[in-house]
């Protein structure tokens, strides 16, 4: 499974790497903030499986992010790890395209299950 | 491979094979001594080597042939070593054989050693060298104030004579002569012919002297004693603890503090931080992810501990299975050997003949350690015993049930 972790914290990026390995066998890209995770997509020879995004982070944001991706792919899971909990802020991420949102503080097993459930809606529907 | 089967099978492997204008290989293992090491006791003389490594350079290769465990490197100017072990070479043949045989004592001429597969020594292990083993080390002659460890069996011929400063360690069973001054440790049996005597015995199984005396030591054997005399008139002290697994002691004595510490790091993430996720609108985005992270690192200390525990309780369930609370004296128990079994102890007070077993007994409101003739029914006396207590064992017992 190739994973793409969008986080300006390396500790965030080091903790979702160690939650979503216990999934399995998992190659990790990572980008620190949306541009650089445009870069990313753009120069991966392979899609990915699954995006983690965080959504405040400097050059361009999470929101934005989506928005970017889902101009040229519909397909790909994405998943929003982030503070912002507002009711207001979870409905502009599922317009903007996330397949899932988790809210931080979150405990690993919350993260998983999160990730689990996504993946399998995404098989289902494939 | 005994001792003599080995002998006739050890070669002088003094010299290159040497084709008609000179050598045809320049060896690289093991006899140059290595700077690296300080010492004349770490220089071996042994050319060993390790699957994978260059073991000569070819000089002449129409004048070689390659034995068991070798091959030529793809540029064919090198031999590789298809296997761990010692460098062999006669006649224009070199080889890597897996069992290392040193034809006199681990001395200067040989250096320490340390090989992955199985050691026959035909002379002794004198002191101050090391012998270390990834399998059996077989020792005809004795082991002196030398530090030998086999991660399977170890077997002498003469004595363990240890003069205070020798160590010997085996995986599984060790079985010598006899046993002075020296500190043992064994994962499973240990046997002495003819005498243990003030030295340290450490052992998973049992130990046997099975002609002669064990006296002042201090042995810890958790499947039981059996030995001939038991103690010493002159009265230097002997303690034997039986049934008590001092491995598992140590374990828990190195983990504890760290468990102790990570329970209290968990318990006061989990108090610190879960009251806040219950109001999370008033924590700012950084105290968010500061409480992410703290929830995930009281996540994997949990997990770790999960994992230390399930190795102590494993630990402990195969010692209850090699467990014998038994010690059987076939012929004389001198007075004043401390005995103990777990929670108990006592000090024999008199000196007894034997055949005798001394086993736990008495009623569990008044626990006794119980001396009695082996054959004789009804003469089993109680001693005067007194009640111990091993807190770092007593708390692991606890900590265990409670993760039950």
């Amino acid at each position: 499974m190739r994973v793409l972790l969008v986080d300006d914290s390396r500790t965030m990026r080091n903790i979702q790497k160690k939650v979503v390995e216990q999934l399995g066998a998992v190659q990790f890209s990572e980008a620190g903030d949306g541009l650089e995770a445009l870069s990313v997509i753009a120069a991966s020879p392979q899609s990915f499986d699954l995006i983690l995004i965080d959504w405040n982070m400097p050059n361009m944001d999470g929101h934005s992010l989506v928005i970017r991706i889902r101009e040229k792919d519909k397909i790909t899971p994405l998943i929003m790890v982030t503070t912002e909990a507002e009711k207001q802020r979870v409905i502009e991420a599922l317009k903007a395209g996330v397949n899932n949102y988790v809210i931080k503080p979150f405990t690993p097993d919350q993260l998983t299950e999160r990730i689990r459930t996504t993946l399998e809606k995404r098989k289902a529907a494939a | 491979m005994s001792c003599s089967e080995s002998l006739s099978a050890a070669a002088a492997t003094e010299t290159c094979a040497a084709a008609p204008n000179g050598p045809a290989l320049e060896l690289l293992t093991g006899s140059a001594p290595d700077a690296r090491h300080a010492s004349h006791y770490e220089r071996s003389q042994i050319p060993i080597a390790r699957a994978g490594d260059a073991i000569a350079r070819v000089l002449d290769p129409a004048a070689i042939r390659l034995g068991p465990n070798t091959e030529l490197s793809e540029d064919g100017k090198q031999v590789m070593a298809l296997a761990s072990g010692q460098v062999r070479w006669r006649d224009g043949r070199i080889w890597v054989e897996d069992v290392l045989v040193i034809a006199g004592d681990v001395d200067f001429s040989t250096g320490s050693i340390d090989f992955a597969q199985d050691v026959i020594i035909h002379g002794s292990v004198l002191d101050l060298f090391k012998v270390k083993s990834g399998g059996t080390i077989r020792v005809c002659g004795a082991i002196e104030a030398a530090e030998v460890h086999a991660m399977a069996d170890l077997f002498v011929g003469q004595a363990i004579a240890g003069k205070e400063k020798g160590r010997c360690v085996a995986g599984q069973n060790l079985q010598a002569k006899h046993i002075s001054n020296a500190s043992i440790e064994a994962g499973g049996d240990v046997t002495a012919e003819t005498e243990v005597s003030h030295s340290r015995i450490i052992c998973g199984g049992a130990l046997r002297v099975e002609h002669g005396a064990l006296l002042a030591s201090h042995v810890t054997a958790t499947g039981g004693v059996r030995c001939r005399i038991l103690g010493s008139p002159a009265g230097a002290e002997t303690l034997i603890e039986v049934g008590i697994d001092d491995g598992l002691r140590r374990m828990y004595a190195q983990l504890a503090s760290k468990f102790e510490a990570d329970q209290k790091q968990i318990t006061k993430v989990r108090q610190t931080v879960e009251p806040l996720m219950r109001n999370q609108k008033a924590l700012t985005a950084a105290q968010k992810e500061t409480a992410t992270e703290l929830l995930f690192r009281a996540s994997e200390l949990e997990d770790e501990n999960k994992r230390v525990l399930a190795s102590l309780r494993t630990r402990s369930e195969e010692v209850d299975s090699r467990s014998k609370l038994e010690i059987v004296v076939d012929d004389t128990l001198c007075a004043g050997v401390r005995i103990r079994f777990p929670g108990l102890e006592a000090t024999i007070p008199g000196t007894m003949r034997g055949p005798v077993r001394i086993v736990p007994g008495g009623t569990s409101g008044e626990p006794r350690i119980v001396v009695g003739s082996v054959g004789r029914a009804g003469s089993a006396m109680p001693v005067p015993t007194r009640i111990i207590t091993d807190a770092a064992m007593e708390k692991l017992q606890r900590i265990l049930a409670e993760q039950l």
